[in-house]
């Protein structure tokens, strides 16, 4: 058990993972400290029935898990029900105000396409915080939705909700931005 | 019915989240079979859904890596905890 050598071995990994979670390089870096240094705490814990990478993983999950909650707590990020936003997307009547025309693509070959996955990025970037933050955390990590209600201390209804509206925006940003208007 | 597109799309969208109630299974396929723009938005996020499903799997990681900096900060960090 030596923590020097996990760091050589794992750390540019947990910080490539960090980031690509963060998107902030000093956070990553905090996170891999924090993250090596609550496995040498408790390493008697470590079973060895998964491989140490597997182990080290799983730290740094709750360690973010935790840096988003409390960070959503400080910075009090919200998205109240009230406010219907979807209605934007709508006319009065509940028709569409941008019409959605079929994407014809092979989703294979998009997500390894790095352009793609630029444009993809745009538009998540222009999503509202807490929208953005568990739609990443519902796609990107595939976190199960108890957990991210957990985390951000929402119903279920409200998950849906927002998750929802991040779907509207992201495929009406998509349309624009890499398929074509209709 | 008033707001057709606006509830379908909701109900879509809560597919992937959820067992839709019958109900609401009934609601969204008749809208679906008489509405070409939410049968194209649910097409869309079937792509959408595909497409994240497939980053999840491929996990494709930033090219970056530890400042060395960094790097003596924490087995500085680490040192004084051992
Ligand atoms: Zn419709």
């Amino acid at each position: 058990m030596n923590p020097e050598l996990w760091l050589q071995e794992h750390g540019d990994y947990l910080f490539r993972y960090a980031i690509s979670r963060l998107h902030d390089s000093e956070l990553a870096t905090d996170m891999v400290q924090e993250t090596l240094l609550a496995a040498w705490r408790g390493h008697e814990r470590f079973k060895g029935n998964s491989s140490l990478r597997t182990w080290l993983v799983g730290i740094m999950k709750h360690k973010i898990i935790d840096h988003i909650r409390k960070e959503i707590r400080q910075r009090n990020i919200g998205d109240k029900l009230e406010n219907d936003p979807t209605s934007e997307y709508f006319s009065e009547d509940g028709s569409w105000q941008s019409k959605p025309s079929s994407w014809q693509t092979n989703p294979e070959a998009l997500y390894n396409n790095d352009e793609f996955r630029k444009v993809l990025h745009q538009c998540m970037q222009h999503l509202p915080e807490k929208q953005r933050i568990v739609f990443e955390m519902r796609e990107l990590l595939g976190d199960d939705s108890e957990q991210i209600c957990k985390t951000n201390d929402i119903t279920p209804t409200h998950l849906h909700v927002l998750i929802h509206r991040a779907r509207l925006s992201l495929q009406k940003c998509l349309q624009q931005h890499w398929f074509g208007e209709s | 019915m008033k707001h057709a597109c606006q509830q379908a799309s909701q109900l879509t969208s809560d597919s992937f989240e959820r067992k839709l109630s019958w109900l609401e299974r009934i609601r969204l396929y008749t809208h679906l079979a008489m509405c070409k723009l939410c049968r194209s938005y649910n097409h869309n996020l079937h792509i959408m859904h595909d497409i994240f499903s497939g980053m999840r799997n491929h996990e494709h990681l930033p090219k970056a890596s530890l400042p060395e900096t960094s790097k003596a900060q924490i087995l500085e960090a680490i040192k004084k905890e051992r």
